[in-house]
């Protein structure tokens, strides 16, 4: 029965009747996050999808962010405007402002950044976006996260306290008037 | 006698300090303003205005922490607290939330903090034994105002439907708004979620009216209506899959008609300096108008509604007539949600309008529409385009249903194609999609079931070239929603249900259903000799086990 399964197994094998998954399981580095646009519900704004990868790094060390920007448009141009957060600094000196010529062969647009910053936490790069068609343009804003060290907790919008209920209430100070009715 | 003054007085105190004491007021916030120029609009920090926080809660709270009177503002922001213990310290509570028993039930939490529900509140002051009023206002300068300029959007647009049918009841709903939202976006999830961007170093759209509104609308056509776009970016220049341009086109006109204020616009942050961007939903320039255009959609819709006659646009139906076709047939029509089911519906409900209605469909660029289908266009994009629903026969393949790159990836047009058909006699129908112009292209589809409109399957294997499955079909109409999910410019497929009269050139590999492990048959002659071998190969070990040899 043995050789039965030895001579089987080969020949199975090369006749491609072994069992495969149908999809393919995606392998990632934990160290490089990724993010897109692509198939997620946008409001209304101008036809571009932004999709990144942004190495996480140790503060002072240099994180690769490459960027890429789709359009649907098939004409005009597509104008971008960076901005980084104070605490970051732009290591390649990637232009702020960049433009570029859609075409219909060309609709993705590569924005390769590389970043680095002393102060640990989660930093952001945001683009601001448009496609000029001439005519009135609508914008879209991005940020892209820049992940330095271990991040630190968000701040707090207002003092988080538990209401009576239990649930979960964010409190902050509102202007009060009062007056005595006579 | 000293001592029976002093016991009345006493109890002249008691009396007093045991006494029932009201506390009113007025709960507003504080509203950032747009400014248009031309195209571009910014929110004008210079003009922030006090509005009345309508329906919210209102809470009395004593100094142990426990809620002793509850109650909700009403249209003009006053509530009323009856009957409080006088003499005793309470603070006033304001909660970011609309709840009205079987009405709504609607509320603005922090989703970057344990979902924490946005509160404002005074301090603690006697209720003293006079009648107070105690007012609070929500202050843009603290950001304290989003939440409830956010619940103040969402009111307007539960009004509007509240006008056209007073039995509505909304399903719960979450506003999920934070300062930190700044990668989120803003968008509804399908369910009981709007999330909304708060990036205050960029975008953030708390103030941004109509964006709160057109998300509502997606949450409106959800709930109440039936909404079968299938999401993804879009801009109204765009040719756009019929039922993405449908749910965009009604979202922004939503925004006008709950406003009364046509400027659409989207307001946010750049370098520290405010930009923005605006359109008008009724007369913005015709950037290829069609029925695959959101911004042709916005603007029937509009034009529908609005009191405003110009030009082609020579009716004001107001509301009702659109929210009635949006509960009624838009629920149920066997076609897919579009731009040709809602106008036909109409034209039906209001067919003494019919002309009317037909002049503002024309002033798109839209050949009238008759059915649900949407047949007898116009040939005004490519030819692919045509028929908007492909009709098959079963047991007949159907030639060339092709899918294409030309106007963008995922949710433009043509990107899917429909085919539609109807069984008779219910049984396992076998499905297959072959691509006939070449191998490399992977075609999907899901099959929908007309009436009830129901989701029947979904068939995305990777299998270059084919897809194909067995399904038991009862009888009735059915559609067929076919897409390649290769970039490929142009893929042309045979769509069978039943017999298949007509198939491609052989390819590598063959059907295999969605998500499946199996076994796929080789189709190299070579082989087959080879797998006949080891079959016939099996019982020889066998018989020579057996007998030892």
């Amino acid at each position: 029965m043995k050789k039965t399964k030895l001579l089987l197994a080969p020949l199975l094998i090369v006749m491609g009747l072994q069992a495969k998954p149908t999809e393919e399981t995606k392998v990632e580095n934990s160290n490089i996050k990724s993010g897109t646009t692509l198939g997620h519900y946008q409001k209304p704004g101008a036809p571009i999808d932004m999709s990144y990868d942004s190495t996480k790094v140790n503060a002072g060390e240099v994180s690769d962010i490459n960027i890429t920007l789709t359009t649907s448009a098939i004409s005009g141009t597509m104008q971008v405007s960076l901005t980084f957060d104070e605490a970051i600094k732009n290591v390649n000196n990637t232009e702020e402002n960049l433009t570029f010529e859609i075409t219909p062969e060309q609709r993705s647009f590569p924005i390769n950044i590389q970043a680095s910053s002393d102060i640990d936490g989660l930093h952001y790069i945001r683009l601001l976006t448009k496609v000029d068609k001439g005519t009135a343009s609508k914008l879209r804003a991005f940020a892209v996260p820049v992940y330095i060290g271990e991040p630190k907790p968000k701040a707090k919008s207002a003092n988080i306290m538990k209401a009576m209920s239990g649930e979960n209430i964010s409190v902050s100070k509102a202007v009060e008037t009062i007056e005595v009715i006579e | 006698m000293r001592n029976k003054w002093s016991i009345l007085l006493l109890l002249l105190l008691s009396t007093l300090s045991l006494s029932a004491v009201n506390i009113s007021g007025t709960i507003s916030y504080e509203r950032v303003h747009p400014l248009h120029n031309g195209g571009s609009t910014i929110l004008d920090y210079n003009n922030i205005t006090t509005e009345k926080a309508k329906q919210v809660i209102v809470e009395a709270i004593n100094s142990s922490g426990d809620r002793v009177a509850t109650t909700s503002t009403d249209d003009n922001g006053e509530y009323l607290l009856s009957n409080l213990q006088s003499n005793t310290n309470i603070k006033i509570r304001v909660y970011a939330k609309m709840l009205k028993s079987s009405k709504w039930d609607v509320k603005v939490i922090d989703n970057i903090h344990g979902n924490a529900q946005y509160v404002i509140e005074g301090n603690f002051h006697s209720t003293g034994t006079q009648n107070r009023r105690r007012s609070l206002t929500a202050q843009a300068s603290t950001k304290q105002s989003p939440p409830f300029a956010i619940l103040d959007s969402v009111y307007g647009a539960m009004k509007k439907v509240i006008s056209a049918d007073s039995s509505v009841v909304f399903p719960p709903l979450k506003m999920n708004w934070s300062i930190n939202n700044t990668e989120s976006g803003t968008y509804y999830d399908g369910d009981d979620n709007i999330m909304i961007q708060g990036d205050q170093k960029g975008d953030s759209d708390e103030y941004d009216d109509h964006i709160m509104i057109h998300e509502w609308g997606h949450y409106f056509e959800a709930k109440f209506s039936r909404a079968d776009s299938i999401g993804g970016g879009h801009a109204s220049g765009n040719h756009l899959d019929i039922r993405l341009a449908f749910g965009e086109g009604w979202g922004n006109a939503l925004s006008g008609m709950v406003t009364d204020d046509p400027i659409y616009f989207d307001t946010m942050t750049s370098n520290g300096t405010p930009v923005g961007w605006n359109m008008n939903v009724e007369s913005a320039t015709h950037d290829t108008p069609g029925w695959f255009s959101e911004a042709s959609t916005q603007r029937i819709l509009y034009d529908l509604y609005d009191s405003h006659d110009d030009g082609a646009d020579q009716l004001s139906l107001g509301f009702k007539p659109i929210y009635d076709v949006l509960v009624g047939s838009q629920k149920t029509t066997k076609a897919f949600t579009s731009i040709f089911t809602f106008t036909t519906a109409l034209k039906e409900n209001n067919s003494n309008d019919s002309g009317k209605i037909d002049s503002i469909i024309s002033n798109e660029n839209i050949a009238t529409i008759d059915d649900i289908y949407g047949s007898n266009r116009l040939n005004n994009t490519e030819e692919e385009s045509l028929p908007i629903y492909a009709k098959l026969t079963i047991d007949q393949t159907l030639d060339n249903v092709c899918t294409t790159k030309k106007y963008g990836l995922n949710n433009k047009l043509n990107n899917h194609k429909f085919v539609k058909f109807n069984i008779k006699n219910s049984g396992t129908y076998p499905i297959r999609i072959e691509q006939n112009n070449g191998t490399i292209s992977d075609p999907d589809f899901i099959l929908f079931k007309s009436s009830p409109f129901t989701q029947v399957s979904l068939s995305e294997s990777a299998t270059k070239g084919l897809e194909e499955d067995s399904l038991y079909l009862e009888t009735g109409d059915y559609l067929l929603d076919i897409y390649n999910t290769n970039n490929i410019s142009k893929s042309c497929f045979y769509v069978s249900v039943g017999k298949v009269t007509l198939r491609g050139e052989k390819r590598e590999g063959s059907a295999s259903s969605s998500n499946s492990v199996g076994f796929s048959l080789p189709n190299n002659p070579l082989k087959i000799i080879l797998l006949i071998l080891v079959i016939s190969l099996i019982p020889a070990l066998f018989i020579r086990k057996e007998l030892k040899i």
